[in-house]
């Protein structure tokens, strides 16, 4: 056991640390979608012209390659940098590329994956319907093959940056007569296809990122099929291993900020009787344990990345630090709403898109993505009891 | 960067495990009938053989030369079958006994001739001239022990158990541990490391944090067995969620505590700064852990959980007893509070 990092890798971290000193950007996120779209393409486009783009993807797809310390390297002073969140890119760096990577044919890599690198498309993710959330195989949105192409009809909801995107990773039922996890098929959609229309859908927080989209008799070339037709669960899971939790490290310096703010604003704020809030003893407990959970989250992080670095093939352990972080997260929010106190009715005056920051009211209704977004916390526990501890599961 | 053990450290875990299962399987509470549980002196000197008293003491001064990393690995199996805390304070004390040159008393120790008892402070006490300590103490496992050891912000001090007069006797809330309140006057200190380089506070912590993982990761096994196999409505009750659920925090609580135990021990045997924070935030995290699931653990097993029939009562005992060594809750707060975590 031990914490070092090599020459070789301390001369890495000597160079990101100063590439992103010179090159991250003092704008702020703009405030609305299509501005915060031009902002992310274009540090990403950035990224991709100083050789950065890509950093857990392999070399023969254009990605860095980057080894995992290389990764909590680059993810460190990343998050140090104050760099960019990757919004909108997320889901075509972090899930559709990688998924064309394990399944997709070499000419759908060739045309796609360097456009995700380069910042020159934006992907989103099509999976959840209004009857098919945590019950992801429910999903009845339906594509008809029609010798060159599909008909697709049906409805998609909470696709995040939907309004942006120029593609997306849509899961449709091709054969309704299969068993439920059959008959699923994993298409490449241009979200300009005619017959696709997109609602924003306002969120508790009041962005609009949020949408859902409606698909009618909507032409989608048998090209892009990923994987084979009724094949489509298997390529919708093959990428559940691909981040082995490094992107995690950024994610999680960030809410160590967001709880040494807390502090601060515990200081600065007064209690009911006058003092800081910080001397009220109960809200001190509080403090000092997202404090040292903070850093067992970070431990954890460090932990699975040692396992990763073993073992090719993850486990369901990954499922424990999602519930871990988003519970935390939610935690320290439900924290600072205490320490503001009566303070809490008043909104701050928006300053900038929303990125999980110290705008307390809104990380605290934001909080709720984390534990619902990505498999709610039920499903977490679901999880971790099955394949974890092996509990029996309900036959359902 | 690598947090998980070696194969020497894993060897130490299997050893130290298979010893374990052998001489202090958890089922030997139901023959102690609540009562403390006092090693004997021959699995006390076997002990003392296997070396861990000695484990992370400098060859140079006596000691077998591994790292706080592997006392820590050591310390958690103790935790996982509610080994006597005793043993960690003989472990510390040790240390204390070799980094201080007092060397008849390192020798003794590691020789198992030294029995050492946890001494908490009842409130603070003074120092007299040539640091004699006076002061009202909850010493715990004070059968057999030879000298006491005491904590706080300035390091450890070691103190000769015997001619103490006399004790008063006190039940523990955990029944399988001895307790008295001790009045020391002017008692003479033989051995006082400074909590400086060494950082002897972030240690004991730190083992304390090690007792409370392994702990965690015992209950979560005694929850998960039962609810695997008791039937209830023609199904085990891992079925359900209400139990499954809290089956997984606890799972999350041990991935949490461990690795947060892990990483802490390596922080403070490299030295760095931010020693005394992760050691505390160890603490911090494997207590609260370990009550927690304690309880769940009880309520999970129903009326059992209520008997002593089940071990689920001995969790929830040790885990509040050693919540209060080296370092409450309460305290704790104030130096995750004072100390700035890293960034
Ligand atoms: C911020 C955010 C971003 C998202 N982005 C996307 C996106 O880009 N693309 C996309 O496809 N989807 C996206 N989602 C959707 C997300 O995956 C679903 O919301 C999630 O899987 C839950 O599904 P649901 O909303 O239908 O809730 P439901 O599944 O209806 O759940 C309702 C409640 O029932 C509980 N529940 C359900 N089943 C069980 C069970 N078996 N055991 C115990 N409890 C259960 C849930 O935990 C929850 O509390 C996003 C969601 C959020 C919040």
């Amino acid at each position: 056991m031990d914490l070092d990092y090599s020459q070789e890798d301390q001369q890495f971290r000597k160079r990101v640390h100063d590439w992103l000193a010179e090159n991250v950007p003092d704008e702020a996120l703009p405030n609305d979608s299509q501005g915060a779209r031009d902002y992310e393409v274009a540090w990403q486009r950035t990224l991709y012209e100083n050789g950065w783009a890509g950093i857990s993807w392999p070399t023969e797809y254009g990605g860095c390659g980057l080894s995992l310390v290389e990764q909590i390297i680059w993810h460190e002073e990343y998050a140090r940098a104050g760099a960019p969140g990757v919004g909108c890119n997320f889901v075509g760096l972090n899930h559709g590329g990688p998924t064309l990577i394990a399944c997709a044919s070499e000419e759908q890599k060739a045309f796609h994956l360097p456009r995700i690198l380069r910042g020159e498309s934006v992907w989103c993710q099509g999976f959840s319907e209004p009857d098919a959330g945590s019950d992801l195989a429910n999903l009845k949105c339906r594509a008809e093959v029609m010798g060159d192409h599909l008909l697709v009809t049906g409805q998609k909801i909470w696709t995040s940056y939907g309004n942006v995107a120029d593609y997306q990773e849509l899961l449709v039922r091709t054969d309704p007569d299969a068993a439920k996890h059959g008959g699923i098929t994993w298409l490449i959609c241009d979200m300009r296809s005619p017959g696709i229309e997109i609602r924003s859908i306002p969120t508790m927080v009041g962005e609009s990122d949020f949408c859902e989209v409606f698909y009618e008799n909507v032409r989608i070339p048998i090209e892009n099929v990923v994987g084979e037709i009724n094949d489509g669960w298997r390529v919708a899971m093959s990428t559940l291993g691909f981040e082995r939790g490094t992107a995690f490290i950024a994610q999680q310096m960030r809410l160590s900020e967001v709880v040494e703010a807390l502090a601060e604003l515990a200081r600065d704020t007064p209690g009911a009787d006058g003092r800081p809030a910080i001397e009220d003893s109960e809200i001190a407990g509080k403090l000092a344990t997202l404090r040292a959970e903070v850093a067992a989250l970070r431990s954890m992080t460090y932990v699975s990345i040692s396992r990763a670095m073993r073992s090719p093939v993850p486990g369901p352990e990954g499922s424990m630090t999602k519930l871990f972080f988003s519970e935390l997260g939610q935690r320290a929010y439900q924290l600072s709403l205490e320490v503001l106190g009566t303070g809490k009715v008043e909104r701050a005056p928006l300053s900038g898109h929303w990125g999980g920051g110290t705008d307390w009211l809104r990380g605290y209704l934001g909080s709720f993505a984390a534990t619902i977004g990505g498999g709610t916390s039920e499903i977490m526990r679901n999880i971790i009891g099955d394949r974890v501890l092996g509990l029996p599961r309900d036959r359902r | 960067m690598d947090l998980l053990p070696d194969e020497e450290q894993q060897a130490i875990i299997d050893q130290t495990a298979s010893f374990l299962e052998s001489e202090l399987p958890l089922a030997r509470f139901h023959e102690l009938g609540g009562q403390p549980e006092e090693l004997s002196d021959e699995i006390w000197k076997t002990i003392a053989k296997l070396g861990w008293f000695g484990l992370g003491i400098p060859e140079a001064q006596g000691g077998v030369g591994f790292t706080l990393a592997e006392e820590s690995l050591l310390v958690r199996e103790l935790g996982r079958v509610l080994a006597p805390p005793t043993l960690v304070a003989t472990l510390l004390g040790a240390r204390c006994a070799a980094l201080c040159d007092a060397v008849a008393l390192r020798d003794a120790s590691l020789a198992g001739e030294v029995r050492v008892a946890w001494a908490q402070s009842r409130d603070e006490f003074s120092l007299g001239p040539g640091g004699a300590v006076s002061g009202r103490f909850h010493v715990f496992d004070p059968g057999g022990a030879t000298h006491l050891l005491l904590l706080d912000a300035s390091g450890a001090r070691l103190i000769e158990a015997r001619g103490l007069g006399e004790a008063r006797v006190l039940e523990c809330l955990d029944e399988s541990v001895g307790l008295a309140e001790v009045e020391l006057d002017g008692a003479s200190v033989l051995a006082f490391l400074e909590n400086g380089a060494d950082s002897i506070r972030a240690r004991a912590s730190l083992l304390v944090s090690a007792l409370l993982v392994g702990q965690c990761e015992a209950t979560r096994d005694d929850a998960v067995a039962y609810a695997k196999e008791r039937v209830q409505f023609g199904k085990p009750i891992g079925v359900f969620q209400a139990v499954k659920h809290p089956c997984a925090d606890m799972a999350v609580g041990c991935e949490a505590a461990l690795s947060q135990l892990v990483m802490a021990a390596l922080v403070v045997r490299d030295g760095l700064a931010d020693g005394l924070f992760q050691a505390t935030a160890a603490k911090l995290v494997a207590a609260r852990t370990a009550v927690k699931s304690a309880e769940r653990n009880v309520q999970i097993h129903g009326g059992y959980g209520f008997t002593t029939e089940y071990d689920a009562h001995l969790f929830v005992k040790r885990a509040h007893l050693l919540d209060v060594l080296a370092g409450s809750q309460r305290e704790l707060t104030q130096v995750l509070l004072a100390e700035k975590p890293p960034h």
